[in-house]
This record gives C-alpha cells, sequence and structure tokens, in this order.
C-alpha cells in the first residue's frame, strides 16, 4: 500500500480570464511540492490568495495543472477510482436550500456509491457525533453557518474516505462548535484518515497537525515538523510570520 | 443506483420543492378564470376555445419553466458552488449534466401532466368529449420539453448570465416555431439572403414536427409517422445539445 496519501510535485496553475479577446494570466500554484504521508493530518497554512484552496481544488480535479505531477494515492487526481477515497469540506458547504441533513447524507451517500441500508447504518450515529441530530429533519436554508459546517463534515466522512480535504473546517465556528469539530477531526486521524487540512487558524494546526507546510505565494515555502513547535507553544506563529511577512510586505 | 438517476431524482424534488407547485397552483388559477369568462364570452365554442387556450397556457408555462430552472440551475450550481459536493465525489461530470437536465425535463413534465389533467377535469365537467386529440397534444408538448430543455442547458453554459440564456432559448423557441416560414423566406430570397437565412432553418429546433394536434384537424393525414419521427428529431436534438454541453463541461474549471 502506498505510504503517501497525496502528492503534488511542481505544480503550476495559471488561472486564465479572458475579456474582450485579451487574455490575463494570474499564477495560483508556482512550482508547488506537497507530499501528504498515509496516516497524518498535514496543515497549509498561507496568507489569502497564496494558493491553498488551489491545491486542494487541484487534488480533486476540479481545476487542472497546467504542468506538475498530481496524484491521490498513486492515482490521477479527479479520477473516480481517486475520487471515491477523498472526502472534501470546501471552506463554506453549500446545500441545496430545502435539503435536509438526513437527505443530504441519503444524496451524497449514494453519490458516493453506498446503499441505502450502509447510509442508514451510517447516517443517523454521524449525525449524532457531528451535533445535528436534533435538526436531522430541517432544511438547510434555516442552519446557521456552525450547523452547515457541520453537516458539511459529515457528508465528507460519510463514505469512509481515507483522505479528507478540509478546507478551513472551523472558520466561523463558535468556541463550542470549533472544540467539537477539533475533536472530532482527532478521532477519525485515529481512525486511520489522512487529513490534509487548510487553515487561518495557527491554533488549529498546532494543536492538530503532525507536519505542517507554509505555502507562499504558491510555492512550499517552509516544511516545519510537530517536534519544532510542540516543546514550544506559539513557536509555530513565529516561524509563519516570520515565512510570510517577506511577501507580505511587498503586496 | 447510477449517479444519473440520482441526481434527476434530487434535481426533480429540488424543482417540485421550489417552483412547480406554484406553476401548477397559477395555472389551476388561469385555468378556472378563463373557464368562467369563456362561459359568458365564446358562446358556443365555448369547449374548443377552452381546449386550445388551454394547451397554449400549458406549453407557454411549462417551456418557459422548464427552460428559466434548466438555464438558472446549471449557472446556480457553479455560482453557488453547490456542485463542489457533487464532483468531488466518483460522479461523471457528464453524469451531472444528464441528471440535472432529466430531472429538469421530468418535474416539468410531471407538472405539464398535472395541469392537462386539471384541464381534462374542466373540460369533462363542461360536457366536453374525450378523444386522442389531448393525450396527442400533450405528448408534443413532452417532445417540446425534451428540446428545450437541452437548448436551455446548451446557453446556460456558453452564455454569460441567466438573463442571456434565457433571452436567447426564449427567442430560439419563438423562432423554432417558425421554421416553416424560414425555410419558405430563404427560397423566395435572392442575392445573399438564402445563404444567411437557411442555416437558421436546419438549426433551430423545428417545433411545427411536434405540434400534433394540428395533423387531426387535416382530413387523410396520418399519425404513425410523424409520431415516430417527431420522437426521434426531438430525443437526436436534444441528445446534440447535451452532447456539446457535457464535451464543453468537460473542459470546465470550477
Amino acid at each position: 500500500m502506498s505510504t503517501t496519501a497525496l502528492t503534488l510535485k511542481g505544480v503550476v496553475k495559471d488561472y486564465e480570464r479572458s475579456h474582450l479577446g485579451r487574455v490575463t494570466r494570474t499564477r495560483g500554484l508556482d512550482g508547488l511540492d506537497l507530499e501528504v504521508r498515509t496516516g497524518e493530518i498535514f496543515g497549509l497554512l498561507g496568507l489569502n490568495g497564496n494558493g491553498k484552496t488551489t491545491a486542494m481544488k487541484t487534488a480533486l480535479g476540479l481545476l487542472r495543472a497546467n504542468a506538475g505531477v498530481v496524484e491521490v494515492f498513486g492515482r490521477a487526481p479527479g479520477s473516480e477510482e481517486s475520487l471515491r477515497d477523498v472526502g472534501f469540506l470546501p471552506e463554506l458547504p453549500y446545500f441545496y436550500p430545502s435539503m435536509t441533513p438526513r437527505e443530504a447524507l441519503a444524496f451524497y451517500g449514494a453519490l458516493s456509491g453506498l446503499s441505502g441500508a450502509e447510509v442508514a447504518e451510517r447516517g443517523g450515529p454521524l449525525l449524532a457525533r457531528v451535533g445535528l441530530a436534533h435538526a436531522a429533519d430541517r432544511p438547510a436554508k434555516e442552519f446557521s453557518k456552525g450547523m452547515l459546517q457541520r453537516l458539511g463534515l459529515a457528508q465528507a466522512v460519510l463514505h469512509k474516505p481515507r483522505l479528507l480535504l478540509l478546507d478551513e473546517p472551523v472558520s466561523g465556528l463558535d468556541p463550542l462548535a470549533v472544540h467539537d469539530v477539533r475533536k472530532l477531526l482527532r478521532e477519525l486521524n485515529d481512525e486511520g484518515v489522512t487529513m490534509l487540512l487548510a487553515s487561518h487558524s495557527i491554533s488549529d494546526v498546532e494543536r492538530l497537525c503532525h507536519r505542517v507546510g507554509i505555502v507562499v505565494k504558491g510555492k512550499m515555502a517552509r516544511l516545519v515538523e510537530q517536534k519544532e513547535w510542540a516543546a514550544n507553544p506559539g513557536h509555530l506563529e513565529t516561524i509563519f510570520v516570520e515565512t510570510v511577512r517577506p511577501s507580505a510586505e511587498g503586496r | 443506483m447510477a449517479p444519473v438517476l440520482i441526481l434527476a431524482a434530487n434535481a426533480w424534488r429540488e424543482l417540485w420543492r421550489a417552483r412547480f407547485i406554484s406553476v401548477v397552483a397559477l395555472f389551476g388559477g388561469v385555468l378556472v378564470y378563463m373557464s368562467l369568462l369563456l362561459g359568458v364570452l365564446a358562446g358556443d365554442v365555448e369547449l374548443r376555445v377552452l381546449f386550445d387556450m388551454g394547451l397554449a397556457v400549458v406549453e407557454v408555462m411549462t417551456c418557459g419553466a422548464v427552460a428559466y430552472c434548466a438555464a438558472t440551475g446549471l449557472i446556480q450550481e457553479m455560482e453557488q458552488k453547490t456542485l463542489y459536493l457533487i464532483l468531488a465525489r466518483p460522479v461523471p461530470r457528464a453524469a451531472f449534466l444528464g441528471g440535472r437536465y432529466f430531472g429538469t425535463v421530468a418535474a416539468a413534465g410531471t407538472a405539464a401532466a398535472a395541469m392537462v389533467g386539471a384541464q381534462a377535469l374542466l373540460l369533462l365537467a363542461k360536457g366536453w368529449h374525450p378523444g386522442w386529440d389531448l393525450p396527442l397534444a400533450f405528448w408534443g408538448i413532452l417532445l417540446k420539453l425534451v428540446v428545450t430543455g437541452a437548448v436551455a442547458t446548451l446557453l446556460a453554459l456558453i452564455s454569460t448570465s441567466v438573463l442571456s440564456a434565457m433571452t436567447m432559448t426564449a427567442i430560439v423557441w419563438v423562432l423554432g416555431h417558425f421554421v416553416g416560414e424560414i425555410r419558405f423566406l430563404a427560397e423566395r430570397s435572392a442575392g445573399i439572403l438564402p445563404a444567411l437565412i437557411s442555416p437558421a432553418a436546419y438549426i433551430l429546433p423545428n417545433f411545427a414536427l411536434l405540434n400534433y394536434r394540428d395533423r387531426l384537424d387535416i382530413p387523410g393525414a396520418g399519425l404513425g409517422e410523424p409520431l415516430l419521427w417527431g420522437f426521434l428529431y426531438a430525443v437526436a436534438y436534444a441528445a446534440v445539445c447535451l452532447g456539446l454541453t457535457a464535451a464543453l463541461f468537460r473542459r470546465k474549471e470550477f
């Protein structure tokens, strides 16, 4: 079995916009190297617009790299085989307004190839685990941001993926929800789920991740091992600031 | 279950919850109002007027609804990013498109069936004797929904806004009812005009082929062949539109 869950090697991604025949290019990823090992939680830190979400979308096949290699468990990104093993929580998970959590899990579970019996067996306990059991039959349009995030997490893990891609999983959540989500992610990792976690919250990354990559202008500017900050609380923030400061001053 | 069926069932349910019930209710109100009004105004041709007007309302409302839902649905999925959670799963992009399309057409078809059913009840109450004309007209409307939905889906992907997609679909829908006239115009024109007009006559969907009920008014006109050709034409036209849409959608990034 591959020890690498996700590989991005020298990945370049240019966004092209065309207006009245004039094409403008913006570089999203500029030779990004990233390797997420099986079983770890890898944190991705970076300023806005530096390529964290682009890296995730490239791994999902929602965006296509202009150059470089992207592999998910050794397979091409976006292929049906690779997507079976991946769960994705976008920064703002949108659901159909009238869909209830129970219906959402049935829908996304079926799309992931789960049978009705499997969804029924996993859905109820999962909704309880993310704290949505009381709202299982309420439409998503009535949900707060925190509830949508919890439902987003439930849909991402329902099919028991081997790799979870989490884009700002605790963004905008209240402290209790942050605590619950963090606990759930730790439990899932203990169960063997590998995670790539993009976040602006250094404290969450510090508490959850085994390794952290700091992305600056689409490049991996620094890799940090847990031991570098574990004995020295707050050190990750210092490393982060030192790494991104030069590029931030040039903005 | 295949992803395309799961997505179609979901699109059908979402559309019924969001829009189609109100469309049906609106039509019910229009129908009742028409029957009351025409009872006074139409005299001895009340049934005929009620029949034709009712079908025209069903066709315009459901084709308008299918165009609106196909155009807005795809653009909204992209803008509101609901498609992220779908395309991040092992779902082929063509299945996503097909599911949305079939669900939208099925929802509009269900609404059309409900409306035609309500109209039939009203006509029966007024003394109408049922024949083949209503089922044939309903079948023609269903095939128009198949074509209109596919055209709107294609135009939604290549246009920049819902408004432009809707406007272009409406233009295609109207012109599609005059393909025979456009061909006639091309044949009778001189100079560069035929070269400009003729392609439109072949690119536009020929909705006149699907007006089956009109053939009942032509003495001796058979129905078997037009029914078969109309069906094949509608399916082929929709398949070409959806094939083009799928090819474009495959290249799209989100």
